[in-house]
This record gives structure tokens, sequence and C-alpha cells, in this order.
């Protein structure tokens, strides 16, 4: 199947990511604040509009938001069941038909990432960004396909920007830890992420034991 | 009457005499003197009866009745009656008897009467009976007495005339000389008697044996009767004097040959005359003597009289007449060779009597004469044209017959001289001929061209004229063979010229065709394009029935004509034609058809050349069609592939490419063919084709850069024409035959390792791989980042199946055996990865790491999973499981080592890979609580906005 890159490529060559993302953010429209989920490894799609948004909108509206719903929805299933090529398909054409959504954007980065297409699912991610800068877990997807693709230090740039925004999304604490500690070779730096992880998670033993070996390590 | 008698009597004395004519032809004349005498006496009608009366008064009384008045009147009767007789024709009537009374009366008169008044006319008449009646003595007496007596009469002259001839008839030579010089020395003036006197004077000498000194006498005589100012034609013809005179004249110069015959010596004649003035009558004496030696036989002689007069008179036209009929008595005498000089004398005489003529004044009156004598004059050169051909042709001969170069140039000289002396002869044209016919054979062409055309050209037309015509040409051609440079040149233009003349003014001679299509041909040689293609046509629109190599000729010529003014369409159409007159076998035929072919090929170009390729490339395959077999065919099939190109046509382009290296597999255009190909087949996206073209041109190629380029890409080609065996023979023959630069070479390598890998080549993959390594270890300076590279990752592929082979032993029964081979296979692995790992390309060094790590886990992990014996108590199971954690432990203890190695890299070198993270997730493994950091997300976007 034959890619449409170029709404993406667009975008190639911009060094800066904050400058990226936050630069060209007041052309974006305004996108309501969404609850973010908290959700560890499974994603729980909302698949209800809200009241108020609806309250505002036409029928025409109502009719085209229920589509873009229908239509998010069945990419979102076929990431679940690792479809990649359908659900690559499914956001691709959803980028083209509703440039201003960041969801798709969000979203095909993700399944472009599991195709270890890094370079377009960088661009889709930064779209998302620049449509959503509020989105704790676009960052954090960002800055894994920046640690799988070997790009360290952007990927800890990218954890940092999802950090200010959301400072207490556990995914991004816990990823910049092991981003420092294993990757970076810098535990020290890492020990104060799964610290700031520990505050909100006490009870995560597994962190614990981690910040055990670290402190022990860096004690020696 | 007389004059009957005369006539007998002039007979009998020719044959006396031989020729000469008798001196008693003037009696005639002096009867009639007589007659007049006698007029005053009255003659009576019946004069017999006078008579009887005379003669009875004589007999009544006897002779001497009779008195002196009687016997004259007795006397001169009886002379009327003897008169009376011959007149009236009664001559037999008349004998020498019938004087006798006559006499008789005369001699008693004078008896009687010796005083008698008239004796003085009686003697005279007594003479005459005496004469007539046959009694010349006494007649002669009577004479004598009457000249004695009467001196002063007025028939005085008479008398002594009549003396002389009765002197002469009675052979008194001595006698009738004095009396005839008595005559001749009373002068001229007034003497009737003078001329014959001369004549019978010369004779008398003459016939006293002393014709020498008749000579003159004789000469006096010829000029009293021929000396006039006349042509010589009019004195040879004497015309102008009486019959009588011509008599005279003639036996005078009988008389004069007799004599000269008789002088020893041949020019006796000339001899004679030279202490003589000229008379212009000479030439017929000199011409009467000859002939009188021709009747003699004596033609030696006659001949020397002939030709001698000109020595007498060299501006006299008969010098030459006369030296004429020398030669005529030389033609049946002489030899050729006397004959032929005879005739250059002929024309040497004519010569200086022309010189002599034309330096004439109008006022030498003779010589005017001379040059007025047209018929002379005729005659003379109407001789010297045959004498000067006669000359020119015994040379001509002559040359001929012994093929001297020198008579040849004799004759052409005569054939000259004769050319000047009538050139408008009616023989002119074919003695001009002639000439050029003795220059050819003298070698002299150049000068043989010239007469020879002057003799086809010059007189309009004759039966010679076209044999000169193109013996002109023959000529031009031989004097050509001897020339050189320059003058060649020119030589060749002027025969040229004459070889069109030919064809012009003979053009029905069945020659003029061929002449004018060689003429044709050097036209078209000598560029003069406009005069070769009229020659041409001329050949073939007024012979059309001409030999088929003149018509060949023409179209030949016209053909080249066209084909060099670049009228190629024109010139196609007549080499087509051309064809049709060459025979199949003929090597023209194959020369025609390259002409053929190239007149279509310039059409063609003309058309290319405008931007009609459409036209062009059916013109291209028009040769094909029309000229297979000509030589520019492979060009055109290369032609036709390139504009099919130029049209973007790579489809029939292709097609054309490779039919022409079917059909020439050797033709020098072959690299660009399989070039062009190449390309072709790329445009139409055929890859194995483009490749096959490649590879071909790998094999023809000049260069050896071009070669190793189009080798590299014929690999690619096949590459991507999935023909990946090829590619593969291709990239590695590429690598062998171009080891430097070295980084293609090894990427050639990897490449055809990649094609065999393709097709489950394993083993030749794997030969790439070494062949990569070993590369990249021998490249010394050559070596790049990108050889190290390639061979790193060739010494890890190559160190893969060690691993493979290593992992798959257990440590399973039997044991020893089994720890020995994984022992050893280990050890091999070890050094395979520590191959890769030396190259220091991190991604392989890594991988390496991670693998040699791998291998160090491996045996702990099989050792501790190795079968146990099975001969155990609980205690010694315990012990020996004790010992295998021990000998497992290092294993598990280095494996990590090299893991965090990995890591390092990963955090110090910035080297993240899939080796590193493995190393990661094995580390992971090992040491779970310090490595083993799972990494956690939501779903990027839960809802679209």
């Amino acid at each position: 199947m034959a890619l449409q890159h170029q709404p993406l490529t667009k975008l190639v060559g911009i060094a800066c990511l904050a400058a990226l993302i936050y630069g060209c953010g007041a052309s974006t429209p305004a996108v309501k604040k969404e609850n973010s989920s908290q959700a560890q490894t499974t994603a729980q799609p909302s698949t209800k509009v809200s009241v108020s948004q609806t309250q505002q909108r036409d029928d025409n509206t109502a009719q085209l938001s229920g589509e873009i719903e229908n239509q998010f929805n069945r990419g979102v299933r076929a990431m679940y069941d690792q479809n990649f090529d359908k659900a690559e398909e499914i956001f691709l054409s959803m980028t083209q038909n509703y440039p201003t959504l960041s969801g798709p954007f969000a979203n095909l980065g993700s399944v472009l990432t599991s195709k270890k297409d890094y370079s377009n699912a960088e661009l889709a991610f930064l779209r998302a960004l620049q449509l959503n800068k509020t989105n704790p877990e676009t960052y954090n997807q960002l800055g894994l396909m920046y640690r799988q693709s070997g790009q360290f230090d952007k990927a800890l740039e990218i954890y940092k920007l999802g950090l200010e925004t959301a400072p207490s999304n556990t995914n991004l604490l816990r990823n910049t830890g092991i981003l420092l500690e294993l990757y970076l070779g810098t535990p020290e730096a890492a020990l104060e992420y799964y610290q700031r992880y520990m505050e909100i998670k006490p009870n995560d033993k597994q962190v614990k034991i981690w910040i055990a070996d670290l402190s022990q390590r860096i004690g020696q | 009457m007389h004059h009957r008698l005369i006539i007998v009597a002039i007979t009998i004395l020719s044959l006396l005499y031989g020729c000469s004519s008798t001196p008693t032809d003037t009696l005639g004349s002096l009867k009639g003197k007589t007659i007049q005498i006698e007029k005053d006496v009255p003659i009576d009608a019946n004069i017999i009866d006078a008579i009887k009366t005379y003669e009875n008064i004589a007999k009544s009384g006897g002779e001497s009745a009779l008195n002196e008045k009687a016997l004259r009147r007795l006397g001169d009767l009886e002379m009327q009656r003897i008169d009376r007789l011959y007149e009236n024709e009664e001559d037999h009537l008349i004998t020498e008897q019938s004087y006798e009374k006559a006499i008789n009366a005369y001699q008693k008169l004078l008896t009687r009467y010796p005083n008698y008044h008239d004796r003085e006319t009686v003697i005279y008449q007594l003479a005459r009976a005496y004469e007539q009646g046959g009694r010349p003595d006494r007649a002669i007496k009577a004479l004598k007495i009457f000249s004695r007596d009467y001196p002063a009469s007025p028939y005085a002259e008479e008398v002594t005339f009549r003396l002389g001839e009765l002197l002469f008839q009675e052979g008194l030579y001595k006698d009738a000389e004095i009396a005839y010089s008595s005559i001749i020395s009373r002068g001229q003036h007034s003497n009737q008697f003078y001329e014959q006197s001369l004549f019978k004077y010369s004779w008398s000498i003459y016939k006293q044996d002393r014709c020498v000194e008749s000579l003159d006498p004789f000469f006096s005589v010829l000029d009293l009767k021929l000396t006039r100012n006349s042509t010589p034609t009019e004195i040879a013809k004497m015309e102008y004097i009486s019959r009588s005179d011509v008599e005279l004249v003639n036996d005078s110069m009988r008389a004069i040959s007799l004599c000269i015959a008789t002088q020893p010596g041949p020019d006796a004649l000339t001899k004679y005359l030279s202490r003589k003035p000229v008379r212009v009558y000479e030439f017929i004496v000199y011409q009467k003597l000859a002939e009188f030696y021709l009747r003699q036989e004596r033609t030696t002689d006659a001949s020397r009289v002939y030709s001698a007069y000109f020595s007498r008179s060299n501006w006299h036209p008969y010098g030459v007449i006369l030296h004429d009929k020398a030669i005529d008595i030389f033609t049946t005498q002489k030899s050729k060779d006397e004959i032929v000089q005879a005739k250059k004398e002929y024309i040497r005489r004519y010569d200086i009597l022309t010189e002599r003529l034309d330096k004439t004044h109008h006022n030498d009156y003779n010589l005017f004469l001379i040059k007025s004598d047209s018929e002379s004059l005729f005659k003379i050169r109407s001789r010297l044209k045959v004498h000067l051909l006669d000359i020119a042709q015994y040379h001509h001969a002559k040359a001929q017959k012994t093929d001297d170069l020198l008579n040849f140039q004799e004759a052409a000289g005569w054939y000259r001289l004769y050319l000047k002396h009538f050139p408008k002869g009616e023989d002119a044209p074919r003695i001009n001929f002639l000439l050029a016919e003795a220059l050819f054979e003298d070698k002299l062409y150049a000068e043989a061209a010239r007469e020879y055309e002057r003799a086809a050209y010059e007189y309009g037309m004759h039966p010679e004229a076209a044999e000169a015509g193109y013996a002109a040409l023959v000529s031009y051609t031989e004097q050509d063979k001897l020339l050189t440079g320059p003058d060649k040149k020119e030589w060749h233009q002027t025969a040229l010229q004459s070889a069109l003349s030919f064809a012009r003014v003979f053009s029905k001679d069945s020659r003029a065709p061929s002449v004018l299509a060689k003429a044709a041909h050097e036209l078209y040689e000598g560029r003069h394009y406009e005069d070769a293609v009229v020659a041409a046509e001329t050949i073939l629109n007024r012979y059309p029935d001409t030999k088929a190599e003149n018509k060949r000729t023409a179209l030949i010529v016209l053909a080249n004509t066209q084909f060099e003014l670049a009228n190629y369409e024109i010139a196609e159409l007549f080499y087509t034609e051309l064809r049709l007159f060459i025979k199949p076998n003929d090597p023209l035929q194959s020369e025609v058809e390259e002409r053929i072919a190239a007149c279509i090929y310039k059409q063609a170009e003309h058309f290319r050349a405008h931007g009609a390729i459409s036209s062009a490339i059916d013109e291209f395959k028009r040769i094909i069609t029309t000229t297979p077999n000509a030589s520019i065919r492979p060009i055109t099939e290369f032609d036709i592939a390139s504009t099919y190109i130029i049209m973007d046509q790579w489809q029939e382009a292709a097609e054309h490419l490779s039919a022409f290296k079917k059909n020439h597999p050797d033709h020098e255009l072959i690299p660009d063919v399989e070039e062009k190909l190449a390309v072709a087949y790329l445009r139409l996206e055929d890859p194995l084709r483009a490749a096959e073209a490649l590879r071909s041109i790998v094999e023809n190629a000049g260069s050896p850069e071009s070669k190793r380029e189009a080798l590299w890409q014929a690999a690619q080609l096949y590459e991507k024409a999935g023909e990946k065996h090829k590619a593969a023979t291709s990239y590695n023959t590429y690598a062998e035959m171009f080891p430097s630069p070295l980084e293609p070479a090894i990427e050639a390598f990897y490449k055809a390792g990649l094609m065999h890998q393709a097709i489950g080549r394993d083993y030749y993959y794997r030969v790439q791989l070494e062949k990569i390594y070993e590369a990249d270890k021998n490249g010394g300076a050559e070596r790049t980042n990108r050889t190290r590279y390639l061979a790193a990752q060739a010494a890890f592929e190559l160190a893969e199946p060690h691993y493979k082979r290593y992992a798959k032993i257990q440590l399973v029964e039997p044991i020893r055996k089994n720890m020995q081979l994984k022992n050893q296979l280990m050890k091999q692995a070890l050094e395979a990865y520590n191959k890769a790992a030396e190259l220091d390309v991190a991604e392989f060094t890594t991988a390496a790491t991670f693998r040699i790590a791998d291998l160090y886990d491996d045996f702990s992990r099989k050792l501790m999973d190795s079968d146990r014996p099975d001969n155990l108590d609980d205690e010694e199971m315990e012990q020996y499981e004790i010992m295998l954690e021990e000998q497992a432990f290092p294993f598990e203890e280095q494996a990590i080592e090299l893991h965090e190695t990995n890591i390092k890299r990963l955090a110090e070198n910035g080297v993240y890979n899939n080796w590193t993270q493995s190393s990661i997730d094995a580390l992971g493994k090992l040491m779970p609580a310090r490595y083993l950091r799972n990494e956690t997300h939501g779903l990027a976007a839960p809802t679209a906005h």
C-alpha cells in the first residue's frame, strides 16, 4: 500500500521540538481538554461525546462527529488487533479528511512506530502535538519511539516537555527514569524520576527495588 | 590539172626523202602568172580551128611561109590548147609530145628572128613548155638565158625562183643554193618568193650534206612563220598560220631534227641554241626532236631532249610540260625510284617556274603571255597534282613496307605540299586524310590529330570525312598516352572537343554513339556536368537502338552527374534504369546497387535533417528492400534504429537494433548498437534485455572504464529484472575483473552475495562473504568505512552458522563427547565472531559481542540443563548440582560482563541497535533487579480530538 506522506513531510527538518510544537500552536484550533487517561499499557477509548459539545452543533455537525468517532474507533480496534496496516490506513485517511484533529495523528504515530517507520511516526506525533499539546501520552509515545530508534537525547527532551504539561504522569516519569538509567547511563538522574514516580505510586514494589538497587550502586 | 600532178609528185618525193616534203609545190602559183602574161592576146573560142588555120598556112607555104607573128601565135595557141585540156580535166590526153608544136613554133621564132621584139616573153614561154613537156634541162637553159638577158625584167625574180626550183628538182643543189640565195639576197621586202626561197635554200644546203649550216636558215624560216606574240599554247597549235605554212614549219623542224639527230652528244640542240637568241617556239623544236627520237625508238634520247628544254628556258611552261613527257617515257622504262626522282624534278621545275612568274613585272610582255597561258598552266598544274600525289604515296607505301620513319616524314611533307598547292582540290580531303595517316604512322600523333581533324571538318562532307574524324580521336588517344601533367590535361580537353565534334558532325556514323559515350564519360570525369548531361542525353535520345554499352555509359554519366549535383532522387531513377543494362553477374551491378543505396540514403538524410522523420525511416527501409546487398545496409539499419530513437519509439528502435545485432554480428557499429540497445531496453523498462545488451557491451567494449561501467550497469539491471542468478554472476564478474577501486568491488561481492542468498544458494552466498572479508583485509590504503562495514558484516554473517551449530548441541549422553564437540564449536564460533568484532564496526561489534555473550550464557544454561547421572543418591545429587553451578557460574558471569560491555557502548558511543537492545533484554533475564526495566504507555490518543 502506498502511503500518502505529503502532509507530513512538510514538517521535516525542524530541529527544535519545542519550537515546532509551540511555535505553531496559535494557529491550531482549540481542542477540548480531555480527561487524561491514566490507563497503563491498555487505553480505554471514549465512545461518548460530551453533551455540552453536542448542544453547540447543528445536526450536520452531529452527524459528522458521529462519523469521526466511528472511524477513530475502528482504527483503535485495528491497533488492538495488531492489524497495523489497517490501522494506518484508517488514521492516515482521517489525518487527510480531518487535518485539524490531533487524535488520528497521534495514533498514526503509534501505528507507524509499531511498524518501525520511525521518521514518519515522528512527523505524525509532532503534528498531533501541534494540534493538541496537552495529551501527555502523545509525548510519552513520541519519547518511546525516539528511544526505540536510538534517539535518546530527543526522547529525553520530549519526555521532559510532556512532564511540563503533565508533571505527575507516571508513564512519563517511569520511562524517563529508564531512559536515563539504561540508555543514557546516568543512574543518579534516573533515581530522581523513580522517586517522583514513587511519590505518586508508593505501592509499586518493582520500582521500589529499582530505587534500592540504584541507590546501592550510586552509594558504591 | 597541174595540181594533181604535184600531189603525185609529192607522194613520190616523200618516198624518196623519207619525210621531207617536195619543193615543187610552188609551181601552181607560177602557172597563174603565166596565164596573166597572155591576157592581151585574144583567145578564139575555137582554138583548134585557129591552130588548123595556121597549120594549113604552114603546109601550103612551108614553114618559112609563116612570119614571126604567126609563129608566135601558133606557139601561144598550142600552149592554150594544153591548158584547156587541164582545165577540162582531160589530162590523160596530154603527153610530153603535146608541147612539141609549141616548142617548135617558139624555137623557129627565136632562130629566125633573133631580134624579135618580145623575145623576153617567148623565152619565158619556151622555158615553160620545156618544163611542162618534161625537158627540165632545156627549161633550165632557157631560164638561165632569160636571167642573163633580162635581169631587170619584172619576171626576173620569178624566173630565178623557177630556175632554183628546177635545179633543186634536178638535184643540182649547189646551183639551186645559188639561185635561192640570189632571191634571198634581194631582201624580204616585196619579195614574194623570199620565204619559199629561204626554205628551199635551207634544204639545198642540207642536201649537200651540210646540215649544220642549214640550221640557221631553217630557224630563219621558223622565225618567219612562228615568231609571234602569243601564248605558248597558241604557238604550239600553230592555228595562226596557214596549212601550207604548217607544212613548211613541220618540214623545217623535221630537217632540224634530222640534223640534230646526227650530231654527237645529248644536248646538241641546246648547245646549238646556246649561241642564239631565244625564240618563242623553241619548245616545239625540242618536242619535235624528241618525237623524232621516239619514232626511232631512241627513248632515252627522247626523254633527255624533253627534259633539256628547261635548261634552255626555265621560265617557260614547256620546260615543265616537256619534262612531263619525259616522265611519261620513264613510266614504261624506268624504275619506280627513277620515276619518282623525275617527278620530284617536275615539282622543282614547277617551283622555279612559278617563282619566276610570280616575280614577273607587268612590263615583261613575254612572261605576261606565259602567265596568261591558262591552258599550259592548267596542264602543268593537273600534272603537278598527279606527281605530288604519286611521290607522297610512293614514300608512304615505302614507309609502310619498311617501317621507315623518314619515309613517313617525307610522305607527309609531300602530302603537305600537295595541300599547299591544291587546298581546295577535289582530292584535298583524301590527301589530307593520307597526310594524317602518314603522320600517325610516323607516330606524330598530335600533328596527325590536327590533320585528321582538318580532313574531317574542313572540306565538307566527303567519303573519308567520318573515318578521318574518328582517326583523329584515335590519334588523340595515342598522344594522350605520351603526355603527363598539365599538358595532358589540356590535351584531354582538346580531344574531348574533337570527340564532341565527331559526334555532332557525323551523327549518323555508327561509331558516333560510342564516341559520344566516351566523351560523356570524360566530361563527367572533368566535372563538366552540364555538357556531360547533354552528351549522355543525346546518346539516349538520338540513338535509341545503340548498343547496351553506350546506353549504360550514358546512364552512368547521367546518374553520377545527378548524384554529384545532389539530385539524389533523379540519380536514383537513372541508376535504377541502369541496372537493366547490366548482367546480373557483372561486378558493376553491385557498384550500382551501392549508388542506389547511397541515393536513397541521401534522401533519407534530407528528410531527417528537415524533421520529416517518418519519411526518413521509410527511405531507410527502402534501402533494405531495394538494395538488400548494399554495403551501407548495416549503417542504414543502424540509422533506422537511431531515427526511431529520435522519435522516442523505443520499441521499434530496439527491434531494429537487435535485428542489426543478429544480421551483422561482426560489424564495427556493434558496440554502439549494444549501447543503444541497452538504453532502449532501459527505456522500455525491460531490464533483463538491457542487462544482456550491457553484457554484450562488456564483451566488446573498447576501454576498460566503459567495460567496467557496463558490467556494473548490467548487473544492476539483472537485479532489477529479478534475474538474481545472472545479477550475482555479473556482480561477481565485476568484482573479479575490477578489484580496484576496492569499494565498488566489495560492494559488488556484497551484491552478488545478496543475489545468491535470495535464491537460496547459501554456499555461494558464503563464498561471496569470504571474498568480501578477504578483499577488505587485503585492501590496504583503498579500505574505506564502507569496505570495513561490509567486511564486518560478512565476518558476522560467516560466524552465524557456527553459532547455530554450537547452540544446537545439548549436553546429553554421551555427555563427554558432546561436551568436547560443544567446546570445539564454541572455539570456532568465538574465533569467527572475533573476526567480526575486531573490525570495530559498531553494529557488528555489538552483534558479535552479543553472540559471544550468548555463547557463554548458552553454555552456562546447557550445563545446568545437562543430563544428570541417574545412579546418584540424594546427597550425591546435591553435590553434583553444586558442582554444576560452580562450573556454570563463570560462563554466566562472562555473559553478563559482555552484555554490559555492549550497554556501555550504548551510553559511551551512542551505539544503539537490536544487539544492544538484545543485550539489555538478556541482562533483564540474567540480572532482573538491575536490568529488567519495562516501560509503560497508554493509548496515544483515546479520542479523536
